[in-house]
């Protein structure tokens, strides 16, 4: 509540926009922290400038704000000057005391307060007050007031990481996930074992499918992996971080795709393949050391999407082995697991969002095995760039609706 | 008088108007060596025939110590092209830039030679689709790669220490899109007046030199305050004020002390075609966006401040809890007093929407364009912070670096008798 002079325009981009911020909002706290007013608006009241910690509980702060709205009526009413510019002061101290825990929690009921409040203020603090006017704005801040007390009664809306903390449900899913990631992590070490066997072993198309299974396990969690930014480095980093593809420092997956599939040969391969299952084994360590939260089990399918949707869709990820449809599938059931350890939970919750998500990620599925037939995949270049667009538009209308999963769950 | 001539006499009655085209048919003008140049040196206090004093104020002054368009105000249109010299010769990239100056020296007054006598049996002698168009506050800013030193024996004037963009982690250059020789930045507040002083620009240099590659971008036309970027936060919050000699001083104009004399004056440039994966962003939270960028999105304030010019206070949040260690606002400049004021840059971008991808995403994003005094100090030392794997810059997740180079920006030319770069060939 900084200024006064606020237009109705701007406070309708402002609801627009928090309208739609609010149904896909994050899982932790504090949201957007919005100041309703434009820097560009004038100072023209005396109000406090500091932001003030939340010393009030918003529920008790919101109901005694409907006590004094109540007074303010009947004061305005008897055109009581001396009473209005008292009360006045008074709202403005009460919303002063908790605004930037309802900012954080449900900006756009913040807005739609401020709306009337502001300009209610600087009215009453006018030397000629204008009571018809200053009746109609309070008439308005009533209802205001009486929605978010209403809201702040119910929790809805608001985004709460303590009530995905705290749900039994989402904890055992968050058990459940972590033996899952797990049982990846022993997937990948025993996918990296047999790569090491085929390219010892020297022969080249062998060599080259197992490359391609071995890649599942990590795309499955890459969100966990990506947590242990030095190994994934060592892992997956992919050549343009290099001068060439002949770097000494360029290891990992994607060496051995340049290996295996450019110059075509298992030889030079080996030292490579040991690293990575060398670096392998670390990771499966390190994913069994750590403690998923629940939180970051359920983001997990923003992740996985994103994943699949930049670098992935253009084919460049596996540009040399083609392989860019099983890799992006490996995605998709990473983000598949999270959704169905979370949709009994989030059908309670809201049960079209699951629907739709359901729906769409089995048109995804089904995309991906109908471009691999019997099981064999068709390399991504050999894909028309309308099945190309296809894929994309399909992974697009999936993940809209599945990263409102973890805002959904939260609320 | 031929039907042709007819014809021409027609058009040219047609487009006559502001500019007063005259179309001399049976004019044999001498040699046409030097391109589509103007035989008639501008100087800064002539007038010209196009200027009327409604478009006095869209000029951009031309001539002066620095070039112009490093801390002219952004106007709303850019069109950045790199150059690769055909030749080895240095007389004639000498000549060249001697054409350039003086076809640039003009393009910023609006003045165009098309009217002017002109030979008929010749293309004419500038395209023309800006006629009748203001000068739009048109600035054209030019910079040497390190690989044109190279080609043209003059390593003795190259910077010490001054080479090619390197490849920073996550980016995926693309080569034809990356360095080049010279860099053309064109800014106006006209997309079409930007172009056509490329085109131009590229007609004259037919046999020395040709485009290698060629970006467009725009910012809002009429932003309120800082303008925003496609991720729709305002970008450029911690610019410097573009009036604040000490900083430009200070972090900007290379001295005496940094590079050979001939560049005293001038500058170093980054350019970078960042891509944007809009589609993925979209798909964001409001919490997650603006823990990314480690700004609100609508007020552009920092996490912990209320206006968009308050300064973030990061020594009281060491564990990032109300600002993310790993946001891009905290690892652009961590403010560490001393060492981060040394380290800011001149940022000049704009925002690119070129239709879709390959696969239907949207091809947008932000031309990064930065001017500094030290490569090495400041644009790398920012550049390695936000993209070390240990602590990834969130941002990296959403962008990718496809394009762009290093070049170094000669200082301005003083008066109507010396050319852009003379420096390098005296």
């Amino acid at each position: 509540m900084k200024n006064t002079k606020l237009t109705l325009a701007s406070f309708l981009v402002c609801i627009s926009l928090f309208a739609a911020a609010l149904t896909a909002c994050g899982t932790k706290e504090d949201t957007a922290n919005v100041n309703a007013s434009s820097t560009e608006a004038t100072q023209t009241s005396d109000t406090v400038n500091e932001p003030t910690e939340a010393t009030v509980d918003p529920q008790t702060g919101t109901d005694s704000m409907i006590a004094t709205s109540g007074e303010l009526k009947t004061a305005l009413e008897g055109k009581d000057e001396a009473k209005v510019k008292e009360l006045t002061k008074k709202i403005e101290e009460e919303w002063l005391s908790f605004e930037n825990d309802v900012k954080t929690k449900l900006p756009d009921q913040y807005v739609n307060v401020e709306k009337y409040l502001n300009t209610f203020i600087a009215g009453g603090k006018q030397t000629e007050l204008e009571f018809d006017v200053l009746m109609t704005l309070n008439d308005s801040l009533l209802p205001a007031l009486q929605t978010l007390s209403d809201t702040l009664k119910s929790g809805e809306g608001a985004v709460n990481k303590d009530s995905l903390e705290q749900s039994a449900e989402i904890q055992a899913a968050t058990k459940e996930y972590a033996k899952y990631v797990q049982a990846q992590g022993d997937e990948l070490v025993t996918g990296l074992e047999a790569l090491l066997k085929e390219i010892k072993g020297g022969d080249l198309k062998k060599s080259q499918d197992q490359y391609v299974k071995a890649r599942y396990p990590y795309e499955r969690i890459e969100p966990i992996i990506e947590l242990f930014a030095e190994l994934d480095g060592t892992m997956d980093a992919r050549v343009d971080d290099f001068a060439s593809a002949d770097d000494e420092n360029f290891t990992g997956y994607h060496r051995l795709e340049h290996f295996l599939f450019v110059k075509k040969e298992t030889k030079g391969a080996v030292k490579y393949a040991e690293r990575l299952l060398e670096d392998g084994k670390k990771m499966r360590e390190e994913i069994a050391a750590m403690q998923i939260d629940p939180t970051l089990f359920v983001t997990g399918v923003g992740e996985l999407m994103e994943e699949a949707q930049s670098s992935k869709i253009t084919g460049e990820e596996e540009r040399w082995s083609k392989a860019t449809l099983p890799v992006v599938r490996a995605n998709v059931e990473g983000a598949e697991k999270i959704f169905e350890l979370l949709r009994a939970e989030l059908k309670k919750k809201d049960a079209a969002l699951e629907e739709k998500i359901d729906k769409n990620l089995k048109a995804v599925l089904k995309q991906i095995d109908d471009y691999s037939p019997n099981g064999v995949f068709t390399p991504f270049d050999q894909l028309s760039q309308t099945q190309q667009m296809d894929l994309k538009n399909k992974l697009e209308a999936l993940a809209v609706p599945l990263v409102k999963l973890p805002g959904t769950l939260g609320q | 008088m031929s039907k042709q001539l007819s014809r021409r006499k027609f058009l040219g009655m047609a487009v006559t108007g502001a500019a007063g085209l005259v179309i001399g048919n049976m004019i044999d003008l001498p040699s046409r060596v030097q391109g589509v140049v103007d035989p008639t040196p501008v100087t800064p206090s002539s007038p010209t025939s196009a200027t009327n004093p409604k478009t006095a104020p869209e000029m951009e002054p031309f001539f002066g110590v620095h070039q112009a368009g490093i801390v002219t105000p952004a106007q709303q249109f850019l069109n950045i092209t790199a150059f690769d010299l055909l030749t080895e010769d240095r007389n004639e990239v000498k000549d060249l830039l001697k054409t350039w100056t003086q076809m640039i020296a003009r393009m910023t007054t609006g003045k165009s030679p098309m009217d002017q006598a002109q030979n008929a049996k010749f293309p004419p002698l500038d395209t023309g689709e800006e006629v009748g168009l203001s000068p739009s506050k048109l600035t054209i800013t030019i910079g040497f790669g390190a690989s044109l030193f190279d080609k043209l024996g003059l390593s003795s004037k190259k910077p010490k220490g001054f080479g090619q963009m390197p490849i920073f982690h996550l980016d995926a250059l693309k080569e034809p899109l990356t360095h080049g020789d010279i860099v053309v930045q064109a800014c106006a507040d006209d997309p079409v007046v930007c172009f056509h002083a490329i085109r131009n620009l590229s007609i004259a240099s037919s046999g020395i030199a040709h485009m290698r590659w060629q970006h467009t971008g725009q910012s809002g036309t009429k932003p309120e305050g800082t303008p925003r970027n496609l991720f729709g936060f305002k970008d450029g919050t911690n610019n410097p004020r573009l009036n604040d000699d000490a900083f430009m001083n200070n972090n900007v104009w290379l001295n005496a002390s940094d590079a050979p004399s001939w560049l005293v004056g001038g500058s170093y440039m980054v350019v970078r075609r960042i891509q944007m994966r809009i589609e993925t962003w979209d798909q964001l939270s409001y919490k997650t966006q603006e823990d990314t960028i480690g700004r609100q999105k609508i007020t552009g304030a920092p996490m912990d401040g209320i206006n968009e010019h308050d300064e973030p206070n990061f020594k009281d949040d060491a564990n990032g809890k109300v600002t993310p260690l790993d946001s891009h606002i905290r690892l652009s400049n961590p403010r560490n007093g001393e060492q981060s004021e040394r380290e800011r840059i001149l940022r000049r971008g704009y925002n690119f929407m070129d239709g879709l991808d390959e696969v239907g995403r949207m091809n947008a994003g932000l031309m990064f364009i930065c001017f500094n005094r030290n490569m090495k100090t400041q644009f790398e030392s920012i550049q390695n912070r936000l993209t070390n794997a240990k602590q990834l810059d969130q941002l990296m997740k959403y962008t990718q670096t496809v394009g762009g180079g290093y070049f170094v920006v000669p200082p301005g030319v003083k008066n109507a008798n010396g050319y852009i770069g003379e420096g390098l060939f005296s």
